[in-house]
Formats: structure tokens, C-alpha cells, sequence
């Protein structure tokens, strides 16, 4: 973090719970991260690991009950968004301007019963505080800026009318008429198919190049990863137990968590079908969290040394490579 | 949408025809001689053969049945055999009656439920959910005729408030009109006001959990906005459908509620019109009260098109 100023999303020690029947669920247990201006970042882990929970949360948008944001802080372009009421102007403001998202399901994420256009120029309306015809014509150099043909009548189009590819399109051009700056994109491509795929990304990779947009992707192809994220963060149980450069994750592991989901995919550039699912056993249930290392019963280096508390992240190499794990430094015993 | 609007049309048109043809055979389908019926066994031979030839009983039905369709564009619907006056004169004296009652409750039934359906869905398990719902669910339980009785007698019989019987038309006396048809316009929209709310609130609750929401409120549109526009648009489709459905429960209604309140309107008509065996009036009801329900589901599947553009392309 050697230039503040050009930080743009700050979280700081981030917690959110679920609170069940079943009791407290730790979704995001003390997460910190940081987006740079014109970043590409990655945050990966297994499915309910609490990726979408973080980033819901980020926007204030985690459903309330059952969910609530218990601590940490959302620093945005410098100002604690967790200050603001979840429903206050402000946070809208931030919503959609600041900080767009674009989520996996391309096919339900736009409103059947209204036009693109109409779904445009209404958030185009809201933020730029402009009148429906220039709402309408922006709308329609946005969907120009993605690559939509024919933007004009495309406008006039229903969801239903457009393709899978064609939606996150849309869904990307609301945040370039609004100017966001960053793009919280969870698993922007999965739904898609491969070809539809990398020009979506593409198209995300452009935005950075073009507007100096930032953008956090969410995913489970490490594919994606190695070609578009700069920096990624690896997840397990709701914490973030391993982060660095996308090279030195990809090359240098230090977490038997990543070891084990790298070995899980057997091409870097695997498609999406092949999730990452193939370590052994279970993710543990958020809900009844042991007082150590949450990946102990998984993990094949576990000895008693890591029953003695959470292991917190700790550098472990050059370039801000982090990690939690009480072996880390026995890099002998990991060696396989 | 014009293309759809002008299928939906012809779709009407061809069942105004079809129901038509049902209308006409209530004569011919029901045992025996319509007018030996009607008139009594004891009547003699000629006046019989006197009144078959006024109704062109005598000739062949296909002829019949064009006659039939001819005079009533010219508005005869045929006399009536007990009143010795105009089928039409009829109606059109009745007729106001019905709409005074049905059209509030129709009206009154969907703007209520509506409400009621929204509120509760916003206000998810809150007192004012719990108790909204237990009074719709009371609405939709309980039968028509005793809800009925039981303003009658509330209100009517012990409190006062309300004349027992004597519709006055708003054209007489708005105030006579509000004072006669509060009681049976709430008896007849009570239920479509239960299942209108209930379909509503599961519909919103349903909505609102959709991706499309989600990503309307991560675009930072207000929760009023959300609630109101994008979710209700989605939460109405169904709804549709169910007002359709109680445009005929809300007919159906009328011979009850009128009955039971005592208007002079086209349920009574019916009524004594079947008891009378006064073929023509009930002819003639039937006929328009099912012109009433098919031109109903065609504003209603118009309305089906206009707010769902998936119908609107399927269909169209
Ligand atoms: N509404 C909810 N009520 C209770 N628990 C929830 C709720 N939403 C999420 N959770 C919990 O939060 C955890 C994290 O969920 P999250 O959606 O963030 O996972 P994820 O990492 O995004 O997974 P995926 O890769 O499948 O999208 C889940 O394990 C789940 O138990
Ligand atoms: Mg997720």
C-alpha cells in the first residue's frame, strides 16, 4: 500500500453475520482488501466460502434480517460507507455511480416487464440527474461504448429479446453512462459460454484501459484469473487466508488451502465446468466455526501447532504476499 | 401490441358468436314445448299456435337463429310472456341496477386488494400483516349469502344505518345511492378483495427475492421505486388473472347479493324469469350478462399484453 491516494475501495477488518436459527453464521469474518484506481482484482475460494456475502455487504445490500454488517469499515474514494444508513441517499448515490455490480445470472439480472432502454435512462436519470431524453440518448451511447449493434433500436428491445452475452452487456453499460469507478463483477462470465465469455471480459479489461475503471471479479475459473487479475485474494470459511500477486499465489502458494485448489484444476486455462471443488472433504458450516484454523480437519499438514488459535495473515515474501497459516514458515514440511 | 389487441378482438367476437349459438338453444335444448311451458297446459290450441308463429318457432332453426341475431341488432330482444312488454325494455331498466352494484365492487375489489396485498408484503410479519391476513381469509371463508345477512342485520335491522331494501340510482340521489348501495357493493366485493390481496402479497413476496430487484437496488434505485414500479409491474401479471376470474364470480354474485338485498336488477330477472318460464327475458339476460364477461376478459387479456411483453409476443 505504498500510494494511498490511488487506493479507491479500502475494507478494513469486515464482519458480517447471518444470525439463525441455527445460530450465528460468520459469513465474512474479518476481511481486509484493497482495489488500487484502474486495478483488475481476483477473489476466489470454494462456494459459500462468503465472496458475494463480502461484496453485498461493501454495497450495504446483504439482507437484513437476517444479515447485519457487525464491524469493519468500507472506505470509498476516502469516505466510510458503512457510516451511511443501508436505505440513506448517500449510500444510493454510491450504488450504481460509484460502485456498480454486475452479477452471475445475466438472464434474470434485468427486469423482464420493462425495455433496456427504459432500465437504462432510469439509472442514468437517478445519477446524473439529467431528463428522460438525455437519459435515453446516453443510454444509447453506452450500449454503444459496450458493443451492442443497432444500440438505437436495441433500446427498444424487452430482456426476453437478447441474449445471455448481450444482457451483461447491458448490464455493464448502466455503470459506464454512470461513471462508476469500480466494478464489482461476481462471476460475471459463469453463465456464459466460452466464446460469449472472454469477450465480456474483454470488454471489463477495455473499461480499465479506457475510463481507468477498477474492477473486482469473483470467480471460480482460475483461467480468468491468470489472464485479467493483477492481485488475488483467496477465501475459506470468511476469511481471506491467503493474498498476493496473481504470479505468486498462482506460482508460489504458501496456503495448503491454495495448494489444494490449484491442484484442483489441472489446466490454468480450464473452463469454467471444471469448479473448484476437488479438495478433500467439506467446507466447514460458518455456523459452528472451531476456535483454530477453520481448514484443520481438511488440511494434510495439520498438527497440533495449529490448534492453538486463528492464524492471522503475515507476510511471507516481497510484493505484499500474505498469509495465515501457523506452518507457513516450515516451507519444508510443505514440500511436496 | 396492436397486432395482439386485434387477435384478442377476433378471439371475442368468436366467442360472443359461440356463446350465442348456447343462448339460443336454451329454447330448443329444454323439454318440451317452450310455449305450452310457458303458457300453461290448460291454454288453448290456437292461442299456442298464435304465439309459436309470433316467435317464429314454426320455421327451420338455422332460419331461426339468423331471425333471432337480425332483430336483436335492432334491438328486439322479443316480448316477454308474463310483463306483455319489450325484452329490451327490460334490460334496459335493470340492467342500471346490476352496474350500480357490480361495477363499485369490481372497482372497490381490486383497488382494496391491491392495497391490502401490498401493505401486507411490505410490512412482511409485522401486527399489521398478521391482521390484514386474518381478515382477508375471514372474506374468503365465509359464504356470500351470510355476510350478507349478517350487514343486513347489523346494520340495517339493529343499528340503522342503512335502508334494508329501495336501490336508489345516483342519477336520483348520490347521497340515497351511497346510503343503499354501501352494504351490497361491500357484500360483493369482500371476496374478490381476499383473493385479490392474498395473490398480490405471495406474488410481491415473491418478486422482490428476484435477481432483476437485486440488481435494481445495487443501481441505487430507491426502495419506494423498487417496491411500487419495478417489483408491482412483475407482481401483477398473476393478478391478472385473477381479476379475470372474478369478473364472473362478481356476475355470478349479482343474482345472489341482489336476492338478498332485494334490487330490482338482472339477477332478479333471471331468477323470476326462470321460475316465470319467461324464455325471452331469460334469453335475452343471459345474452348480455355474457357479453358483459366476454368483453370483461378482453379488457383483462389486454391489459395481460400490456403489462407482460412476454405474453404480448407470444401471443400476438
Ligand atoms: N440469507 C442468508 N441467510 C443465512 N445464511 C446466509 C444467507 N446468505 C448467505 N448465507 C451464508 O453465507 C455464506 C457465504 O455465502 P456467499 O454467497 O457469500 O458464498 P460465495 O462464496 O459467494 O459462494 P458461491 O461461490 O457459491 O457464490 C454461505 O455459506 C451461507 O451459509
Ligand atoms: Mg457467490
Amino acid at each position: 500500500m505504498e500510494d494511498n491516494r490511488n487506493i479507491l475501495l479500502e475494507v478494513k477488518h469486515l464482519k458480517t453475520s447471518f444470525f439463525t436459527q441455527a445460530g450465528e453464521v460468520k459469513a465474512v469474518d474479518d476481511v481486509s482488501y484493497y482495489i488500487k484506481k484502474g486495478e483488475i482484482i481476483a477473489v476466489v475460494g470454494e462456494s459459500g466460502c462468503g465472496k458475494s456475502v463480502t461484496q453485498m455487504s461493501v454495497m450495504q445490500l446483504v439482507q437484513s434480517p437476517p444479515g447485519k454488517i457487525v464491524g469493519g469499515e468500507v472506505i470509498f474514494e476516502g469516505q466510510n460507507l458503512l457510516e451511511y444508513d443501508r436505505n440513506s441517499p448517500e449510500m444510493r448515490a454510491v450504488r450504481g455511480a460509484g460502485i456498480a455490480m454486475i452479477f452471475q445470472e445475466p438472464m434474470t439480472s434485468l427486469n423482464p416487464v420493462f425495455k433496456i432502454g427504459t432500465q437504462l435512462s432510469e439509472v442514468i436519470m437517478i445519477h446524473k440527474k439529467v431528463d428522460k431524453k438525455t437519459a435515453w440518448e446516453e443510454g444509447i451511447k453506452a450500449l454503444e461504448a459496450v458493443g451492442i449493434p443497432d444500440a438505437k433500436s436495441r433500446m427498444e428491445n424487452y430482456p426476453f429479446q437478447m441474449s445471455g452475452g448481450m444482457r451483461q452487456r447491458v448490464l455493464i453499460a448502466i455503470a459506464v453512462a454512470c461513471g462508476s469507478k469500480l466494478i464489482i463483477a461476481d462471476e460475471p462470465t459463469t453463465a456464459l459460454d466460452v466464446t460469449t465469455q472472454a469477450q465480456v471480459m474483454e470488454l471489463l479489461q477495455s473499461l480499465v484501459k479506457t475510463y481507468g475503471t477498477s474492477i473486482l471479479m469473483v470467480t471460480h475459473n482460475l483461467g480468468l484469473v491468470t489472464r485479467y487479475a493483477e492481485r488475488v485474494y483467496v477465501m475459506y470459511a470468511g476469511k481471506v487466508i491467503e493474498s498476493g500477486t496473481t504470479e505468486d499465489i498462482l506460482m508460489h502458494p504458501v496456503h495448503p488451502y491454495t495448494k489444494g485448489l490449484l491442484n484442483s484444476v489441472p489446466k490454468l486455462d480450464a473452463s469454467d465446468e471444471e469448479r473448484l471443488v476437488a479438495i478433500k472433504g467439506q467446507p466447514p458450516r460458518l455456523s459452528e466455526l472451531p476456535s483454530y484454523c477453520a481448514f484443520y480437519p481438511r488440511c494434510p499438514y495439520a498438527c497440533e501447532e495449529c490448534k492453538q488459535g486463528y492464524p492471522i495473515l503475515e507476510e511471507v515474501g516481497p510484493n505484499e504476499h500474505f498469509c495465515a497459516c501457523w506452518m507457513k514458515n516450515k516451507e519444508v514440511a510443505h514440500a511436496e | 401490441m396492436t397486432s395482439y389487441i386485434i387477435k384478442r378482438v377476433l378471439a371475442s367476437i368468436a366467442v360472443i358468436f359461440i356463446v350465442s349459438i348456447f343462448v339460443f338453444s336454451i329454447i330448443h335444448l329444454l323439454p318440451g314445448d317452450p310455449v305450452v311451458m310457458a303458457l300453461g297446459l290448460e291454454t288453448p290450441m290456437e292461442d299456442i299456435e298464435r304465439v309459436r308463429e309470433e316467435h317464429h318457432l314454426n320455421d327451420p332453426l338455422p332460419q331461426q337463429y339468423i331471425t333471432w341475431i337480425v332483430e336483436m341488432f335492432h334491438g328486439d330482444f322479443g316480448d316477454s310472456l308474463i310483463e306483455f312488454r319489450p325484452v329490451a325494455d327490460i334490460i334496459k331498466e335493470r340492467l342500471p341496477r346490476t352496474l350500480a352494484i357490480g361495477i363499485p365492487a369490481f372497482v372497490l375489489g381490486i383497488l382494496l386488494g391491491l392495497l391490502i396485498g401490498i401493505v401486507s408484503a411490505v410490512r412482511r410479519g409485522k401486527a399489521i400483516d398478521q391482521t390484514l391476513t386474518f381478515f382477508t381469509t375471514l372474506s374468503i371463508g365465509t359464504p356470500q349469502f351470510w355476510i350478507g345477512m349478517l350487514l343486513l342485520y347489523l346494520f340495517s335491522i339493529k343499528l340503522h344505518w342503512f335502508p334494508m331494501r329501495n336501490l336508489v340510482m345516483p342519477g336520483e340521489s348520490i347521497l340515497g345511492y351511497l346510503r343503499s348501495a354501501t352494504l351490497p357493493i361491500i357484500c360483493s366485493c369482500l371476496q374478490m378483495m381476499g383473493s385479490i390481496s392474498r395473490q398480490t402479497r405471495s406474488n410481491m413476496l415473491e418478486v422482490i427475492s428476484q435477481d432483476y430487484i437485486r440488481t435494481a437496488r445495487a443501481n441505487g434505485i430507491s426502495e419506494k421505486t423498487i417496491v411500487y414500479k419495478h417489483a408491482l409491474k412483475n407482481a401483477l401479471i398473476p393478478v391478472v388473472t385473477v381479476i379475470g376470474m372474478n369478473l364472473r364470480n362478481i356476475i355470478a354474485g349479482a343474482v345472489l347479493i341482489e336476492n338478498i338485498f332485494s334490487i330490482p336488477g338482472i339477477g332478479v330477472t333471471m331468477t323470476n324469469a326462470i321460475n316465470n318460464r319467461d324464455y325471452w327475458v331469460l334469453q335475452g339476460c343471459v345474452l348480455i350478462v355474457s357479453f358483459i364477461a366476454v368483453f370483461g376478459n378482453l379488457v383483462v387479456d389486454i391489459l395481460y399484453g400490456y403489462i407482460d411483453p412476454r405474453i404480448r409476443e407470444a401471443r400476438g
